[in-house]
């Protein structure tokens, strides 16, 4: 059985406006190159409004990234180096040439808005690059392993 | 979770055309390529491409998008064997590649776009030995 599908989806090309579904994963991880600004921000549908970390319904805000992963080079010719960010966010900049971080989906699925807005469970995700880094994502630790044609589609 | 999923399931080049990568520590590798082009398949005895060669007829066949951006299916393609992919349309081509292809003392393999401008992001899976990050060992060397 294929990787694709077996261990992972992937969108090659997720920045800024993709939403990508998390219904079938537990973590996605985006995969960026570029030093940039990178922000996750999530919402309950599709076409839904997407809610940053601040955003004042979550209560404690929503801060899913205590570290990431960058290397000084994008072509795979330099190690890994973990970065641990001060405090928690949502956001965070990397001077790394490839960058890599995770959102764990367990953080998520808990969260209400205390404000009544959304109700229902955040299961879609944005990753914004500020200065035009690329991002692409993969979702793994997948509920359940298809064959890559028989996956659901990450952005719909 | 208290391990990443790098490290633990795969690893990853996302600037990947044209470079060896180190099958040393893992069973396959997936090329996610995007762009109507022409995907070959190398492999070699060095990352810098020692002795480099095709991988002979081994790609029987692969998956394909129609949207980048992750609004399509998948759909599996097959083809005769080849060591390569011409895709003329799908916007994103997913090539697998065992280790097990590769011939003896082969530990490089690499993919290559035909000039058309095709982007290559590659994620080694099925991995060895599972390592935090930074333990992991540089797959371009």
């Amino acid at each position: 059985m294929e990787g694709l599908g077996r261990l992972f989806n992937v969108i090659p090309i997720a920045a800024d406006t993709v939403a990508v579904y998390l219904g079938e994963c537990a973590t996605i991880s985006f995969v960026c190159s570029g030093s940039d600004t990178y922000t996750v921000s999530i919402a309950t549908a599709f076409t839904g409004t997407y809610r940053a970390g601040a955003y004042a319904g979550f209560s404690p805000a929503w801060t899913p990234i205590d570290h990431y992963y960058k290397s000084t080079a994008a072509d795979g010719s330099a190690a890994w180096t973990r970065v641990t960010l001060g405090a928690d966010a949502a956001t965070f900049t990397s001077t790394g040439l490839m960058t890599v971080f995770a959102v764990h989906t367990a953080g998520i699925r808990r969260l209400v808005d205390s404000t009544g807005t959304d109700s229902g469970a955040y299961t879609y995700i944005k990753c914004v690059s500020t200065g035009g880094g690329l991002v692409r994502a993969v979702t793994h630790d997948l509920a359940v392993q298809r064959g890559p044609a028989n996956l659901k589609i990450l952005s719909a | 979770m208290s391990m990443e999923g790098l490290g633990r399931v795969f690893n990853t080049v996302p600037i990947a055309n044209g470079k060896y990568i180190s099958m040393k520590e893992c069973a396959a590798i997936t090329f996610v390529c995007t762009g109507a082009d022409t995907f070959t398949i190398t492999e070699a005895l060095t990352s810098g491409g020692g002795s480099a060669q095709g991988i002979s007829t081994l790609i029987t066949h692969f998956y394909q998008s129609t949207s980048t951006a992750g609004t399509a299916v998948w759909t599996k393609q097959t083809q005769s064997g080849a060591d390569a992919v011409v895709q003329g349309a799908a916007d994103i081509t997913a090539i697998e590649v065992h280790a097990a292809w590769l011939d003896d003392t082969f530990d490089y393999v690499c993919c290559t776009n035909g000039g058309a401008g095709g982007l290559v992001w590659a994620l080694t899976h099925d991995l060895e030995v599972q390592r935090k990050p930074e333990n992991l060992a540089v797959l371009v060397a």
